[in-house]
């Protein structure tokens, strides 16, 4: 595999680079299987627990490499999507570790991520409308979904910029460090999470991410049998056990 | 008595952490401890963290020195002050990891050091003086003014009202609030840029910059001390 995207695993903790820094880390068809493989290793890998995604050269991602796209390369993989990720998000946890541009394509992978931080100099947006173009890749069905309707609405028709102030303040991103620092704290966030039970970290991620489409009179039977699997499953008597005798949980994924 | 603050010096910087299992009373066995701590770092380091405990950074002086009274009263109070006043004068640039709450002489502490994080949630902080029978020093007051927001200023002191660490990061107790378990990263990150500054340059500028409330502290101090002696002497005759 090229070395466009770099995958590295320290303790359960897979980091994927996006490294075309060149070329503000624009997303062609190279880039696009190295994060679908990676997801792959992600969901299939039971030592690792969660992903961070981000870029390198201080800079998350420009988006789609238009001249790659013109020479007829699609940064779409089947089943997918946009990046290897956008239309089909792995069923671990990603965290986004955003500096410089997430922009366009770049917005929409960042999105797709569950968590974000942000260097303090990072910047969202989608500026597809200025070239005539749509956020496709998510940007458009997402963004009303993490932000009020009325900014997305603006991001989207306006496809100007926001800050990585603005973004924490509207609740898209979860944290903001100083310039440089996202991606140490993203790894910081990453040992948080590592630490709770992996099938409880799992189900809460599928709860949230599937009930948006649940109706109120039905979500509480749809989530009930991943409750049941939790309840039933060895870490949730290791869990109470362990917080009654005082000691960390030592997690077996089941 | 070592173990109430310990002391780790890694690249540069000595990591000073307060424990006593509770609150981290500031006793004269604390006091002691902290400046054994400093004088070392003076000599071997290029930037001090004053780390507190989970749940507490000080909760300030020892109570119980308070109702035991007699002559250990006067000395503690005396190195409580003197430790906030060598604080603001210190050389080398001091960062406070305040992990919980900060409460009288505890806040104080905060007001003398170079650089505040704070966390951003279950935490008090507090110059509680007025609600507990005790008027704040002048030293402490001279020490508060350089940071407390002058808006502040008096409800904070007069009224000792309690802050949140939101309220307390817009009052000037701390400069930058993060959650807990990001604590030790944000303070990685704070050491590694003031181990840029040329440690010349910086005892200079802190120097010149303290200036008149490093005149005002030791005009406060013989106040201080003259005020608790004859307490001392009042109390002993009654």
């Amino acid at each position: 595999m090229s070395d466009t995207v770099l995958v590295s695993v320290d303790e359960g903790v897979m980091t994927v680079t996006i490294n075309r820094p060149e070329a503000k880390n624009a997303i062609n068809a190279d880039v696009a299987r190295g994060i679908a493989a990676a997801m792959i290793e992600l969901d299939s890998n039971p030592d690792i627990r969660l992903a961070i995604l981000t870029g390198a050269g201080g800079m998350f991602c420009s988006g789609m490499d238009l001249k790659a796209y013109i020479r007829g390369e699609s940064p779409f993989i089947d089943g997918r999507g946009f990046g290897g990720l956008c239309s089909a998000p792995p069923q671990k946890p990603l965290i986004a570790a955003v500096e410089g541009f997430a922009l366009a394509g770049g917005f929409e992978l960042a999105i797709a991520c569950d968590l974000i931080v942000a260097g303090e100099h990072a910047r969202f947006g989608t500026p597809e409308v200025k070239v005539g173009l749509i956020a496709g890749a998510g940007g458009l069905l997402r963004t009303p979904r993490q932000i009020p309707q009325r900014i997305a609405m603006e991001l989207a028709l306006t496809g100007e910029m926001i800050s990585a102030a603005r973004a924490y303040d509207l609740g898209l991103v979860n944290r903001v460090v100083t310039s440089g620092g996202a991606l140490t704290a993203a790894q910081t966030l990453a040992r948080v999470i590592v630490a709770n039970g992996p099938l409880a970290v799992a189900a809460s991620k599928k709860v949230i991410s599937e009930s948006q489409d649940w109706l109120s009179s039905e979500m509480f039977s749809q989530q009930e049998p991943l409750l049941k699997a939790i309840a039933k499953s060895k870490d949730a008597i290791e869990g109470a056990t362990a917080f009654a005798e005082k000691r960390r949980p030592k997690w077996q994924g089941c | 008595m070592n173990t109430l603050v310990r002391y780790e010096l890694n690249n540069g910087v000595a990591t000073l952490r307060m424990d006593d299992g509770k609150a981290n009373v500031m006793s004269i066995a604390m006091l002691t401890a902290l400046n054994e701590a400093l004088d070392r770092a003076e000599q071997e380091a290029k930037v001090v963290v004053l780390y507190g405990r989970e749940g507490s950074f000080s909760g300030g002086f020892d109570l119980g020195a308070f109702k035991r009274g007699g002559a250990e009263v006067t000395t503690m109070l005396e190195a409580g002050l003197r430790l906030c006043a060598r604080l603001v004068k210190y050389p080398l640039p001091v960062i406070a990891a305040c992990t919980g709450h900060a409460v009288a002489l505890g806040a104080i502490l905060l007001f003398a050091c170079d650089l505040r994080l704070g966390v951003d949630v279950g935490a008090r902080f507090q110059l509680s003086e007025v609600r507990i029978g005790i008027v704040i020093p002048r030293l402490a007051l001279e020490v508060c003014r350089r940071k407390l927001a002058p808006a502040q200023f008096h409800a904070a002191t007069t009224l000792g009202i309690p802050y949140t660490p939101a309220s307390a990061l817009a009052a000037g107790f701390v400069d930058e609030l993060v959650p807990g378990y990001a604590m030790h990263e944000a303070i990685q990150r704070h050491c590694a840029d003031l181990m840029t500054v040329n440690a010349d340059s910086f005892a200079r500028n802190k120097r010149r910059i303290n200036s008149q409330v490093i005149e005002a502290m030791s005009d406060a101090i013989e106040a201080d001390v003259a005020e608790w002696k004859a307490q001392a002497i009042g109390s002993a005759s009654s």
